[in-house]
């Protein structure tokens, strides 16, 4: 309990210190602080329930905010995040937006919308809505929402087009224009949004739901408007801005004075290039961080680019180590400043593409982890699978009664996060930018020539540590169409790393799966034999089985990227789809045998990886530990480790030939 | 730069592009008395901006909006100083005209 | 309305809710009107003592009495506590991290940044990864076998469960919903390897959705033996006490059902009984009692706040209630939302100076610090004590000593710490309280896009009447009411709640090609079935009222609602107004119709309800608008939410009278509760007793 808080500290405001420096109670600002959070819940909820396409509705890539305007720019004072991300970009792309149109052009009832990465956007699907809030004639908040539309034209559907090279082959670019104008739609734009999409009906029930969305807000807003007045509204607006602004500092300070560094790799871009460095400075002073992007490479010339967000979302870093707990707001990046030199793959300048946004932005998000992990040892966290591994999958249905039938399909398996200083990773979650959901399955099937053959955690196949990471997540879909399968992954080639001493995590890979002549598939706990496997994306050893150190990038595969697009399947085309699991935290050897022991009698761990990872030797009968031998194989293993330097993957080893050796090797 | 840059950029050429911190000539730092000043873009809770920090200390001695000359943000439309047409601010006309009434 | 079975005529009906604290009992005369409340301790080793003891309070036996409504937190307990069953599920092949994907979710309020966050199914499993075992076998969408069901690795895995000694079996197969084969043959062979095991399986609901779907087997075989055993045990006892009447159980879907039925049938029905028998009876109340059909309802206890909405008479539902996160129940429930506001609530502040009121709580133990148990954070009880809206010498009819310089200097310290002034803080933390409480009731109202003028808050439970009026004014309410019986309210709703009984499928179909004959068979069979379960509860298959509803959606949705179907036969000209009342559900829930798109059902529902109990109340004398003099109790300082303090008349509500009126400020007292009148209100008391504060 946090109640003898030190009056002391030059943080504590009391509440004499908040009417000098606000004109409002405590009481009063914290009313307020809650209230606004409120109207944000409300408009999450609005949008959530009132959503047209399942994106918004089922996946959640959506944000809804309210933003103060000042002098100075605009702030962010309250968001609810179905999908994180939006926490911080619609910081920024609101500013880039009402700068452009002038705050004094706005209207009540005006409504501006926006899709432009080189306005803050996140990609051209999401379109961005802003709207004034007025009270007796003036212009007091500005509320935004973010939604993913299914789709905004282009070449490909749904708007994941790996292979573009340029934003013209993506979809349509929407500059600030008026769609709503003294609450009214404005039929122009309206016609030019419908008319160049693919779902232009979803589209407009999607645009419906974000105007109502905007409406609901604002009448929250008008209630604690005409309950405190402006006056108060305002003062306690900057007060909520300064409280996130002086829990971050106070956090900063907290941080060794210096300069921090830390660096990701992506694979490629999608066309067979080299890797793609990221590199993040972070340059402590008092209670100021710099964090800057020099030393990143180049904006490659497939679509593996972003255009602005890294900018903000690199903070998310700084928010989940330094406060997690309290509510994001604009505050909390006012003891940032990022520098990101344009041209680089963080900061893409037109006309190039940002297909593959998702695999910067995961990588943006363990680079940040990274660098504020080593600012505080104490509140590591290890690196999560860093890969959307984003699945789409579209075609023209044959089924009976369904023929000819346009669909379309995103499935996104999840996977594991790192573990961090007292607790094991999550497994079955998007990166921390994110926050998406699955589809219901079952109406996936109907909806869509498409069978879910599996879903489960990868056997062995979690970074292990004193707190391990989540487990890969393994995917076996089965097409019973034609069809055509695009894929972001990323995590391919290189190793997810541990932090303080923890294993590294497994790359992703993928294969086709031979069907037995029954239509059955010999598979558990994410293992199939590799008799029934063809490797097509990922690194493979010698016989064919995924090898995350020694094995070769693209030996023997389809493809020589993890970035597809338009694959097309056969029916009764089998895929097996396993993203990279994270980085353990802490040495595996100091891991409690107890829950290694738990691991292994819930079938996550086998007892051979028992042994190999975390030198814990279990019973394969009985399952009970045997505490004499854990205790001389774990003397021997961290002796072998402090010559080889660390531990090792985590995976299942050997991989089984055949569905007579499942068993043998405890899969 | 000029506009149709700004639309139609090149790949740059170099592989790991950089951003020039400009000094700022005669400026010293009011926390800490160092003389190295300079301006740089940089993003900060407003989006973006020209910092004039100090680089001993990264005090920031003001944050202004960049102008036509800063390129940045990479991009920016050519409209961008244009006056809103009438049908643009309509609404805007509206509320005024009752304020005044 | 003549009565035509043995329960209508019943004449006495005891209604008994057991609560963390205290099990509340309400006897009620059916006809004569008379109604006598009993409380004793809830005893938590076994439930069914405190129930049993509630007879001696209210000395009764066993035969005096003709039906026993009961509501119990002996399922929810189990599931929060983890202290269910040993559960083992058989799932299809590829399937058996369903539950622990969560749909891949984090919790928008505590999640979304804490690395360390994990859902409660990967944190504190219901059923152990071990214990979740694939079978082949594989049915698709179109009823198509797709793999054979492979019944010798069914049998080996069940032969491996029984090793394990699990205790219940979940069965729960993808697409079952289009056909149960698959399901049922696990089932025969689960009779066959674990005869003794507690089984739950698709059937119980075999709607579209293996998420939810899964998830409500596994909260039912985890908590459904521990229920089923409360309930035998239970019926045990009262059968030998002599009661040989009907004993019916609340349901989350807002009727009772026997308690043999719901052994039978899906124990997990009765997990939030007590909350949802809350809000039923406030709906009947308002009803029959009040002639007020539109309420928001509002209890108040020491630890939460439960709200809910009564619409035109009828309690609101939801389809997606959850129990944990992403642990949906997957059964359609009254909706009754929880937050972490309460008497109990602490009053704190944290390194920034923030100001924070609950949602951590001072529990029963050690409770306010005016109780003397050794609390020492300040509560918002010792807030309302220390502002004089409640006098020691009253609190709980005076059998309880209160410490009120122990609540004065607790707050006190921490007014000094944050420098302000202790009353002020008292009615700024109580402020907060309200806000909160206001931002849950608004979110509610707009999310069923209900237009709250002419609602009026309904507050019960010990707290509700101490803030219902200021919430009220904040949500733009006019009137409060406090009904007769505060306290024990949904002993009250249990008793006059209607047997209920649903039972629904999933038919995924384009409407536009919906069969009239097959779809009319559907409905039929489903109503077959409801109704034989009623008559096998004692309700006379005549008076059973069916409604029948699809569940739809807009083609290319995933999120379907359910709309009654007003016509009965199914003809043409039904399904025509049933798709125009479609586009009006959704342009009054969203603020959109897309009668341009067309439209898929997903599920076929039917609802039988028996016939809702009839019950007298008795009155009150006319006394005149002028309170009789025996009713003031005094005048005390009171302080108003603007820091004025007034001499307060303090008045006893068991004095006063039907029709009397009492301008604010003031303060009416009863045994459970307490109501403040402020400046700006008026109070009058209605012919049952009622108070109904009327704001200016």
């Amino acid at each position: 309990m946090s109640q003898q808080a030190p009056s002391s500290s030059s943080d504590f405001m009391t509440s004499k210190d908040v009417r000098d420096a606000y004109g409002v109670d405590l009481a009063t600002a914290e009313a307020l602080r809650g209230g606004f959070m409120e109207v944000t819940r409300h408009m999450h909820r609005t949008l959530q329930r009132s959503a047209f396409s399942n994106v918004v509705r089922e996946l959640l890539d959506f944000g809804v905010c309210v933003h103060l305007p000042s002098e100075d720019g605009i702030e962010l004072v309250a968001v609810t995040e179905g999908c994180t991300h939006f926490a911080f970009t619609e910081a920024h792309m609101t500013n880039f937006v009402i700068d452009e149109w002038g705050l004094d052009n706005l209207g009540p009832g005006d409504t501006l919308i926006c899709n432009d990465p080189w306005r803050g956007a996140i990609h051209m699907p999401d379109v961005n809505l802003f709207r004034p809030v007025f009270w007796e004639g003036e212009l007091i908040f500005v509320l935004s929402d973010a939604a993913h539309l299914l789709d905004i034209g282009g070449p490909v559907p749904g708007g994941f087009n790996n292979a573009a090279r340029d934003f013209f082959s993506e979809g349509l670019r929407i500059p600030p224009m008026l769609i709503m104008s003294g609450d009214k739609p404005v039929r122009s734009t309206m016609n030019l949004i419908l008319e160049n999409s693919r779902t232009p009906m979803q589209n407009l029930g999607d645009l419906r739901a974000l105007f109502g969305t905007m409406k609901v807000g604002e009448a929250r807003l008008h209630r604690l408007l005409e309950r405190y007045g402006p006056k108060a509204v305002k003062a306690a607006s900057r007060y909520t801005l300064d409280l996130a602004d002086r829990r971050m500092r106070n956090a900063v300070a907290a941080v060794p004075d210096g300069v921090y560094e830390a660096e990701e790799w992506i694979d490629d871009d999608g066309l067979g290039t080299e890797p793609v460095r990221v590199n993040l400075r972070g340059t402590v002073k008092g209670r100021h961080i710099e964090l800057d992007f020099t030393g990143t490479d180049r904006q490659p010339l497939g679509a593996l680019t972003t255009c602005w967000e890294e900018a903000s979302r690199v903070l998310i870093g700084a928010k989940m180590i330094l406060d997690p707990d309290h509510p994001m707001n604009a505050g909390a990046m006012r003891a940032f400043d990022v520098v990101s030199p344009p041209g680089t793959v963080v900061m893409g300048v037109p006309p190039t593409s940002n297909s593959q946004h998702a695999e910067v932005a995961t990588a943006i998000a363990s680079l940040s982890l990274q660098l504020f992990s080593k600012m505080v040892p104490e509140r590591a966290v290890g690196e999560d699978g860093g890969t959307s591994n984003s699945n789409i999958f579209g075609g023209i249905d044959q089924r009976p009664g369904r023929e000819g039938m346009p669909f379309g399909f995103v499935v996104i398996g999840g996977l594991g996060w790192g573990g961090n200083a007292g607790a094991d990773g999550i497994s079955f979650c998007t990166t921390p930018l994110f926050g998406v959901s699955s589809p219901t399955f079952e109406l996936m099937e109907r909806d869509a020539p498409m069978i879910l053959r599996g879903l489960n955690a990868q056997i062995d196949a979690a970074g292990a540590g004193e707190f391990r990471s989540g487990f890969q997540t393994a995917l076996a879909l089965e097409a019973s169409g034609p069809m055509s399968w695009s894929a972001v992954f990323d995590s391919g080639r290189f190793t997810r790393s541990g932090t303080a001493g923890g294993g590294g995590g497994m790359t992703s890979f993928g294969y086709r799966v031979r069907k037995d002549e029954g239509g059955g598939i010999p598979m558990s706990n994410g293992v199939v034999p590799l008799d029934h496997l063809t490797p097509l994306i990922g690194r493979f050893s010698e016989d064919g089985g995924p090898d995350p150190v020694d094995g070769e990038w693209g030996r023997g595969t389809e493809h020589m990227t993890a970035k597809v697009t338009n694959i097309p399947l056969d029916p009764g085309d089998v895929l097996l789809l396993v993203p990279a699991s994270g980085g353990g935290y802490g040495n595996p050897l100091a891991r409690d045998p107890e829950l290694v022991r738990r691991d292994v009698w819930n079938e996550l761990v086998s007892v051979a990886g028992a042994a190999a990872n975390y030198g814990v030797v279990v019973d394969p009968e009985t399952l009970e530990l045997d505490e004499g031998a854990t205790k001389s194989r774990r003397a021997k293993l961290r002796e072998a480790w402090q010559r080889d330097g660390a531990p090792p993957i985590s995976m299942l080893r050997p991989w089984p030939r055949t569905a007579e050796q499942m068993k043998e090797v405890g899969a | 730069m000029t506009w149709v840059e700004r639309y139609i950029q090149p790949q740059p050429a170099e592989q790991r592009p950089t951003i020039e911190r400009v000094p700022v000539e005669g400026a010293e730092c009011p926390q800490c008395g160092g003389k190295d000043v300079r301006r740089y873009p940089v993003a900060n809770q407003h989006g973006a901006r020209m910092a004039i920090k100090c680089q001993d200390c990264l005090h920031a001695l003001a944050y202004e909006r960049p102008g036509p000359d800063d390129g940045w943000p990479a991009f920016r439309s050519v409209t961008y100083d244009w006056a809103a047409s009438p049908s643009e601010r309509s609404a805007r006309e509206d509320l005024e005209r009752r304020k005044d009434a | 309305m003549s009565p035509t079975s043995d329960e209508s005529s019943a004449q006495y009906i005891l209604g008994v809710d057991v609560g963390g604290t205290f099990t509340d009992a309400i006897l009620i005369d059916t006809q004569s009107g008379e109604l006598r409340r009993a409380k004793v301790a809830t005893t938590p080793e076994d439930q069914s003592e405190g129930v049993l003891a509630t007879f001696g309070e209210l000395g009764i036996a066993g035969g005096d009495l003709d039906v026993f409504c009961h509501g119990t937190t002996v399922g929810l307990n189990a599931l929060l506590q983890r202290r269910g069953a040993s559960v083992g599920l058989i799932c299809t092949e590829g399937t058996r991290d369903l539950l622990d994907t969560g749909r891949l979710t984090r919790n928008p309020r505590d999640g979304l940044y804490d690395a360390a966050w994990k859902r409660p199914q990967q944190d504190r499993p219901l059923v152990h990864r071990r214990h979740i075992r694939e079978v082949p076998g594989r049915i698709l969408y179109d009823g198509t076998v797709h793999v054979e069901l492979d019944e010798d690795a069914v049998r080996r895995e069940l032969e491996f469960l029984r090793e394990e000694g699990v205790d219940a079996i979940g069965v729960c197969l993808m697409n079952s919903y289009v056909d149960l084969d698959h399901e049922r043959r696990v089932l025969a062979l689960v009779e066959e390897i674990l005869p003794e095991a507690y089984v739950q399986s698709s059937s119980f609901r075999p709607v579209v959705g293996e998420y939810t779907r899964t998830a409500g087997v596994v909260i039912d075989a985890y908590t459904g033996g521990v229920v089923s055993r409360y309930m035998n045990r239970l019926e045990d006892q009262l059968r030998s006490a002599g009661f040989d009447g009907p004993a019916v159980i609340m349901q989350v879907n807002g009727g009772v059902r026997t308690l043999r039925r719901t052994v039978e049938s899906f124990p997990a029905y009765t997990l939030e009984s007590g909350p949802v028998a809350g809000m039923l009876g406030a709906e009947h109340y308002g009803t029959n009692f009040l002639d007020a059909r539109n309420l928001v309802c509002i209890d108040i206890g020491g630890t939460s706040t439960d709200l809910g909405l009564v619409v035109d008479g009828s309690a609101q539902g939801v389809d997606d209630w959850e129990v944990e996160w992403a642990l949906p129940l997957g059964v359609p429930a009254i909706d009754v939302r929880s937050i972490g506001a309460g008497g109990g609530s602490l009053i704190q502040t944290d390194e920034m100076g923030t100001l924070r009121v609950g949602p951590e709580s001072a529990g029963a133990v050690p409770g306010p610090v005016s109780y003397g148990r050794g609390g020492e954070v300040p509560t918002v009880t010792d807030a309302h004590i220390a502002l004089g809206a409640m006098r020691p010498e009253r609190f709980l009819g005076g059998r309880m000593d209160l410490d009120v310089e122990a609540a004065a200097a607790a707050i006190g310290r921490l007014a000094e710490q944050l420098e302000m002034d202790p009353r002020q803080l008292a009615i700024e933390a109580v402020h907060l309280m309200n806000a909160n409480i206001e931002a849950e009731v608004s979110r509610m109202v707009f999310e069923r896009g209900v237009d709250i003028q002419g609602f009026a808050l309904f507050a019960f439970g010990g707290a509700g009447a101490l803030h219902a009026v200021e919430v009220a004014r904040m949500a733009g309410i006019e009137e409060v009411i406090v009904p007769q019986v505060a306290g024990g309210f949904s002993a009250m709703g249990m008793v006059t709640a209607p047997p209920k009984v649903e039972a629904a499928l999933s038919s995924v179909t384009d409407f536009a090609a919906l069969d009239l004959a097959e779809t009319t068979k559907l409905f039929d069979d489903l109503q077959q079935s409801v109704e034989d379960d009623l008559v096998a509860q004692g309700v006379e298959r005549e008076e059973i009222e069916i409604e029948r509803s699809f569940y739809g959606m807009y083609n290319g949705q995933s999120f379907s609602n359910e709309l009654a179907l007003g016509d009965w036969p199914l003809d043409a000209g039904a399904l025509e107004r049933w798709k125009s009342s479609f586009d009006e559900l959704y342009d009054r829930l969203y603020g959109y119709s897309a009668p341009e798109i067309g439209v898929t059902i997903t599920t076929l529902r039917v609802v039988g309800t028996g016939r809702q109990r009839e019950l007298t109340l008795p009155t009150l004398e006319d006394g005149g608008r002028e309170p009789p003099v025996a009713a003031l109790a005094g005048t005390h300082p009171l302080y108003l939410r603007d820091g004025r303090s007034v001499e307060a008349p303090f008045y006893l509500r068991s004095e006063l009278l039907s029709g009397n009126r009492i301008a604010g400020p003031a303060v009416i007292e009863d045994e459970v509760t307490t109501m403040v009148v402020p400046a700006d209100a008026e109070a009058a008391v209605d012919s049952y007793g009622n108070v109904r504060i009327t704001l200016k």
